[in-house]
């Protein structure tokens, strides 16, 4: 254990090499993934057409796909042989980042669209009253949830950063390049090289804790002042 | 100020729950809408104001499509109706979905806030006023933009007689210098002090239009005469 803690506090290069690729990789598809699945979330809260229901329940039931088959469907497109093999993007950051959004969008878009559904049922009318554009609904809608759209963005994080199964496909695990914490974590112990992956561990688990924490805080912000606008 | 409703009929998982209602008005003032709970009193505001659209037939205002004149109508809400945003931010609802600058929202904010003596709560939540405070809140969000018409739907129901003093205060100030107001309410006596004339609802229908003196002294249905009367 004396050589884990020497390792996470020594600076150790190589270490934090890899937590600093993980950061940089579940940032981007985190950010990738809100961009797109907080205005949809937000608009699948608002619509009112035939088959809402069914596209919500469908995109819920996206937050259970498994890793590995993400990670085979962006390999299949990635591959030499693939629609998008041209671009030799992979065994990239490139495509980690690609398959952690895919990942990680049903969950922000299910999540937002919890979120700002009841919202919308209570600013409904008088959005009506007033003539509303659908541009100034999603603007108002999406501002005033922040705090729950901020913990689904938290919760796909989450995801994104502790996954494995799909970057490992994707990625191909190699040093310095696509090697993350948790493919370091699976290679490092089939190698019986159990301190860097015990280092990789707590960090890891720090940061899930540090994450699950914040959404705490962000929550009961939002219950507390539902968001108030001064 | 001229209504005209053309063969419009309301339906909803197929029960018709307003309609078919012909009529035209012109406005003069306060007019009051009466009826009995459940004869469609709101839903027939709403298709005034085109929040909600008909299912057969069509509304206009002034030979206007409704819908196309929609940012000439306020509306306030039975009941509390407000963003979860401060006293401010929700009276600059309306400007700001009208486009206005920020200049503009501001100066007529100050005049706002003073009309409905809220200028001490404006940066307070909107959720932590009182009933009577949320009511003349909702009044002055619905005049921001100068609109010529304001509809409301039993603003007074859960008011206490001060409040609705104050409130009614508003209104009077708002009709004298010429905006109109079509105005549902149970309140009898209400009705009686405010209204030049009445559109009596009953059975999803327009059963009645009358000058409110008129319809006050012999009102030519049975359901209105027996509504007077507290039957």
């Amino acid at each position: 254990m004396n050589a884990t803690f020497h390792l996470i506090s020594s600076g150790d290069a190589i270490l934090w090499d890899i937590v600093a690729l993980s950061l940089r990789i579940s940032l981007s598809a985190t950010l990738i993934a809100a961009f797109f699945a907080i205005p949809i979330g937000t608009a699948l809260a608002m619509g009112r057409f035939t088959g809402r229901k069914v596209i919500i329940m469908f995109s819920s039931s996206l937050m259970a796909l498994p890793p590995v088959v993400v990670g085979l469907a962006i390999y299949l497109l990635l591959s030499r042989s693939g629609p998008l093999g041209e671009y030799g993007l992979l065994f990239t950051p490139t495509a980690m980042i690609i398959a952690q959004s895919v990942l990680i969008f049903p969950i922000i878009l299910a999540l937002t669209t919890e979120a700002v559904s009841p919202l919308e049922k209570n600013y409904r009318r008088l959005l009506n009253s007033v003539d509303a554009s659908i541009w100034f609904r999603l603007k108002i809608l999406i501002v005033d949830a922040r705090f729950s759209i901020f913990t689904a963005v938290l919760a796909g994080f989450g995801r994104a950063i502790a996954e494995v199964g799909a970057v490992i496909i994707v990625g191909g695990n190699i040093a310095g390049s696509t090697r993350v914490m948790t493919t370091t974590i699976a290679l490092e112990t089939s190698k019986g090289n159990l301190e860097l992956a015990l280092a990789l561990g707590i960090i890891l688990v720090m940061l899930a804790v540090g994450v699950n924490s914040v959404m705490h805080i962000f929550k009961s912000l939002g219950q507390k002042y539902h968001g108030v606008l001064r | 100020m001229e209504l005209n409703f053309n063969s419009v009929s309301f339906r909803q998982n197929g029960d018709t729950l307003l309609g078919p209602i012909d009529f035209k008005i012109k406005f003069e003032g306060i007019t009051n809408v009466l009826g009995y709970n459940g004869a469609g009193k709101s839903l027939f505001l709403e298709l005034c104001h085109s929040m909600i659209q008909p299912t057969y037939g069509s509304v206009y205002w002034n030979g206007h499509s409704a819908r196309d004149t929609k940012n000439l109508r306020g509306f306030i809400f039975q009941h509390r109706v407000t963003l979860y945003r401060s006293v401010k931010k929700n009276i600059a609802l309306p400007m700001q979905t009208a486009g206005w600058n920020k200049q503009l929202i501001k100066n007529r904010l100050e005049e706002l806030l003073f009309m409905a003596n809220l200028e001490t709560k404006s940066n307070d939540p909107a959720s932590t006023l009182s009933g009577g405070e949320v009511q003349r809140m909702a009044l002055v969000r619905a005049l921001a933009t100068y609109p010529k018409m304001v509809i409301m739907d039993e603003p007074t129901s859960s008011l206490d007689p001060s409040a609705t003093t104050q409130f009614e205060d508003l209104i009077s100030n708002s009709a004298n210098s010429g905006v109109k107001f079509l105005w549902a309410t149970h309140n009898i006596n209400q009705a009686k002090r405010f209204a030049n004339d009445i559109i009596f609802i009953s059975d999803g229908k327009v059963s009645e239009i009358s000058e409110a003196k008129n319809f006050f002294k012999k009102p030519s249905s049975i359901n209105a005469q027996n509504y007077i009367k507290g039957l």
